[in-house]
């Protein structure tokens, strides 16, 4: 079984992009956010930062194709300059929270007994406490700036990897190929690492995959707030904040867009994220 | 003819697809099998074989999106067209149905004594405090000591043994005619199997109700029924007297059955049967076992034999005639 | 015999939940405390004033009992919450009790609302989709939708399209009286409430839609049950445990939900305080809002936990 699963993950994404319409579509608007991410910045039409008074508050036009804000920075630029903060941040928030997670997982399960219990335990009240307020209290300790939250919320999002890592880990555990490779001599570190983890490395990242929407949302919940990327950078949550004065006035293009560039983005994270998930249920 | 509590007909049965556009999946080729009233039939073949499907067909319980066709009669009424208050009425007081695996089978939140008496008191055909004092006698006459403490217990806090008694209980409570047992022992620990099994046949015995009853093991099941149907790969392949599939099976593929069981008294190897187990949708034009058996000849595997009378029973085999009925077991 | 210890077996693991909540609540509030105590910025220098001299400001330092150390400031600070004390707001130079009072009630109306709205709809319309599996991919495109949309881009949207753009509901603040207050808690809450409320409709779906497939569901089939009757005492009945887990963290979510709902209304509740204090370094007020958030949170765990013993026989002879 464990020679199965260990050929199984190279395979994994030939096989999920066949036969589903959705997932192709999703991986297509992944691949672009992760381009939009990369290059964004470089290819704004202006300056993401620089006013024109003399354009402020304009809609769509030939020369803003998404409008202006109240100081005249074209929007279309700032939600591509946007873009690499607003998926950046949370993308090395999960990154840093899986690797803990996994790490803490697997090594409760592989101690078991009332390591694992205490680490369960622990790892349910943590999964109850919302991001959000340990960012805004994390604020109070460390400062506001787009750090804070990936400090504060890395530790929030341990449980949403490690709390599924875990039980999968626990399985692979009690596995009798794991025996067999004590009995045959390898170390604890050896195990865990060559075997334990290839095997549910496939589940860590379709939990991580999940944990980036929460991420998205939590993130520019904070920004939004005020506690996380300042101003004048542009960034979605911050562009949202940014918009809400002038839609009192009737513009809504700014709110509207950079929220529906987070909703978006989540979205497509999230089934992503549920594909692979339901995919190695149903391999496993 | 005598009259037949349950006659299936040439049943058929396609599940979905597994996927979209993908092809229906045949899991029953062709059943004919009848109960008569206080006659207990035994259906006999390896998991996958489709014996475990023919019982939820005769129960109306096939999964979404299955077909099926042929006929089933309960008393001369179609099975398969029972619709709404008439399929409910049909379940509730003509068939009950005893499942392998009680602990998955029972509702865990609900007390034994709720799940004992649901049926009889959704039904009305009792009200609730008969309905539990007559689940307490059924309950002594399966052998459980103390029932009223058991029917206020949870079903977690009763051993699968228990649980399967509990089990018959529901299935005797609205006093069907016929009972369909699926594997009732095999998710039992082995010192119990024999106990549970001895009440089922006993309360089958004593109100002579109809049975079939579906195993893999054929010698329990040439011990308790009257008649046998060896089925494989959706097929029935051999039905005859109990005694007689067993001292004197026709079939090639119930001698090999026969054959392969380990023997209780010798520790050499039983002969085991070449090639492995197909599923029915598996099976090509031909006999479902021509893959596996070693008398086939061309004819085998190019077109599938109906079932033949043959001495006291039938069977599905080009060569029923010719073979020499396998040395079997006599009772 | 097995009947007289259960009480005593009842008595003693309550006694054990309890005494775990208990330190789950002193525990997480001293992490908040120590971690504000290490917060950079110094309280004296607001106090006193730039212009103090060393000796006014080592003055207002031990009056402060800011020399301690934290433990002993920890046990002050303890102590004083459990008198009615949480200490003096720097900023709004105020008791903090007195600011809390009438921002607990409007925090707590937007919460209430907002938990009514998530539990019924979002249980109605997952055992709806869990049910009728024909409805099911149309569920699940409109709840993964909204699941995808945080409080405060739902904030911005219902405010552009539903106070601004129509013009139906007022854009900020929290009205008076209970109609209109209704009215003005009508927006927030459901900003609030509807990535919760998509997220609840899923979990329910799933949890009915699993009960369902359950081999004891397919003995009451068998058995000629009404189908109305399977539905209520087997499928829904089985997948309230879930989905009650779920609902019970959701529920307690709200409430950091509302400190970002709360600052994009403009409404002057728990949450919008605990923002402006974050900013203002106000830290007597962030202890005691987090004190709170924390105790809400501890409770509605609390609450599961029996909640869930009550429905889940399993649960009730465990350890």
């Amino acid at each position: 079984m464990s020679t199965a699963q260990i050929a199984r993950s190279p395979a994994l994404v030939k096989r999920l992009a066949r036969h589903d319409l959705v997932l192709s579509a999703t991986m297509l608007l992944c691949a672009i956010l992760i381009l939009l991410a990369l290059v964004g910045p470089f290819v704004t039409p202006y300056p993401p930062d620089q006013t024109d008074i003399l354009a402020a508050g304009q809609g769509p036009s030939a020369l803003h194709p998404l409008g202006t804000d109240s100081l005249g920075r074209d929007l279309l630029s700032r939600l591509l300059a946007g873009a690499r903060p607003s998926l950046l941040f949370p993308a090395i928030t999960v990154l840093i929270s899986s690797v803990l997670g996994t790490a803490i997982a697997i090594a409760a399960a592989w101690h078991g007994g009332r390591v694992d219990q205490v680490t369960a335990r622990v790892l349910e009240i943590m999964f109850a406490v919302p991001g959000i307020l340990v960012a805004v209290i994390g604020a109070a300790v460390l400062g506001t700036g787009p750090w804070m939250p990936v400090v504060t919320l890395s530790l929030v999002y341990i449980p949403y990897v490690a709390r599924v890592v875990r039980s999968a880990a626990v399985r692979e555990c009690r596995l009798p190929y794991v025996e067999a490779c004590r009995l045959a001599g390898l170390s604890g570190w050896r195990i865990c690492t060559r075997h334990v983890l290839r095997n549910v490395a496939p589940l860590t990242v379709a939990q991580a995959t999940l944990a980036f929407g929460w991420a998205l949302m939590d993130f520019g919940a904070i920004s939004f707030l005020g506690l996380g990327v300042q101003p004048p950078q542009a960034e979605w949550g911050v562009m949202v904040n940014e918009g809400r004065p002038e839609m009192l006035d009737g513009a809504l293009q700014q709110s509207l867009s950079a929220g529906l560039l987070i909703v978006l983005a989540v979205v497509t994270f999230n089934i992503l994220g549920e594909r692979l998930s339901a995919r190695i249920g149903a391999s496993t | 003819m005598k009259p037949q509590l349950l006659d299936i007909r040439r049943l058929r049965v396609e599940l979905a697809p597994r996927e979209r556009r993908g092809e229906r999946r045949t899991v029953i080729h062709d059943v004919s099998l009848s109960v008569a009233p206080g006659e207990s039939v035994g259906l006999v073949g390896e998991s996958g074989s489709g014996k475990s499907m023919t019982a939820k067909a005769v129960m109306g319980l096939l999964p979404r999106g299955a077909v099926a066709t042929g006929e089933i009669l309960y008393r001369n009424r179609a099975v398969l067209e029972m619709k709404g208050a008439e399929l409910a009425g049909f379940r509730a007081r003509g068939v009950s149905m005893i499942y392998q695996d009680p602990r998955a089978h029972i509702n865990p939140l609900r007390t034994v004594g709720d799940f004992l008496v649901e049926g009889v008191v959704a039904s009305g055909a009792m009200r609730r405090p008969e309905a539990l004092e007559a689940a307490c006698a059924l309950l002594r006459d399966v052998g459980v000591t103390d029932p009223r403490r058991r029917v206020a217990q949870y079903p977690h806090q009763l051993s699968g043994g228990l649980l399967q008694r509990v089990m018959i209980v529901m299935a005797l409570l609205p006093s069907p005619e016929l009972i369909l047992a699926d594997e009732p022992t095999t998710a039992l620990d082995v010192t119990v199997q024999s106990d549970v099994m001895a009440i089922l046949s006993e309360q089958i015995r004593e109100r002579s109700l109809g049975m079939l009853f579906i195993t893999h093991d054929l010698d329990l099941a040439a011990a308790v029924t009257d008649s046998l149907a060896v089925m494989y790969a959706g097929v029935i392949v051999e039905h005859g007297p109990a005694a007689d599939v067993y001292a004197a099976p026709r079939h090639p593929y119930t001698a090999a059955l026969l054959a392969s069981r380990p023997s209780p008294t010798s520790v050499e190897r039983p002969v085991s049967i070449p090639g492995r187990p197909i599923s029915a949708f598996e099976a090509g034009e031909g006999c479902v076992f021509a893959a596996r058996c070693s008398h086939a000849t061309g004819l085998c595997r190019t077109e599938r034999p109906d079932p033949r009378p043959v001495a006291t029973g039938t069977v599905a085999c080009h060569y029923a005639e010719e073979l020499e009925p396998a040395e079997g077991v006599r009772s | 015999m097995v009947k007289n210890r259960a009480p005593m077996r009842t008595i003693r693991r309550w006694s054990a939940k309890l005494g775990g909540a208990a330190v789950t609540l002193l525990a997480s509030s001293f992490v908040v405390f120590a971690a504000l105590a290490a917060a950079p910025g110094d309280p004296v220098s607001q106090l006193v004033g730039q212009k103090a001299t060393a000796a006014q400001r080592a003055a207002m330092r031990a009056e402060l009992g800011l020399d301690d150390p934290l433990v002993v400031r920890y046990w002050h600070w303890l102590t004083g919450v459990l008198h009615g004390d949480l200490g003096t707001s720097l900023t709004y130079r105020q008791e903090v009790s007195a600011l809390l009072g009438p921002r607990i009630a409007s925090t707590l109306a937007l919460v209430a609302l907002s938990a009514l709205i998530t539990l019924a709809t979002g249980i109605g319309l997952g055992v709806f989709g869990g049910v009728n599996s024909r409805w099911r991919p149309a569920m699940n495109a409109l709840t993964g939708l909204g699941v995808a949309i945080p409080g405060f881009v739902a904030a911005a949207v219902l405010i552009g399209v539903f106070a601004v753009g129509l013009g139906w509901f007022p854009t900020f603040g929290a009205g008076s009286g209970f109609a209109d207050r209704l009215w003005h808690l009508t927006l927030p809450a459901l900003a609030l409430s509807m990535s919760g409320t998509a997220y609840i409709a899923q979990v329910t779906a799933a949890a009915v839609g699993e009960e369902a497939g359950r081999d004891h569901v397919s003995t009451a089939v068998g058995r000629g049950l009404p189908r109305s009757l399977i539905l209520r005492r087997h499928v829904v009945r089985n997948a309230a445990i879930p989905v009650l887990t779920v609902s019970g963290l959701m529920a307690a979510s709200l409430v950091a939900g509302a400190v970002v709902v709360e600052s994009a209304f403009a409404i002057d509740g728990l949450g919008s305080l605990l923002v402006k204090s974050v900013i203002s370094k106000d830290y007597a007020v962030v202890s005691a809002v987090s004190l709170i958030i924390v105790t809400v949170f501890v409770v509605v765990m609390t609450v599961i936990d029996a909640a869930q013993a009550a429905l889940d026989p399993r649960l009730r002879e465990r350890r």
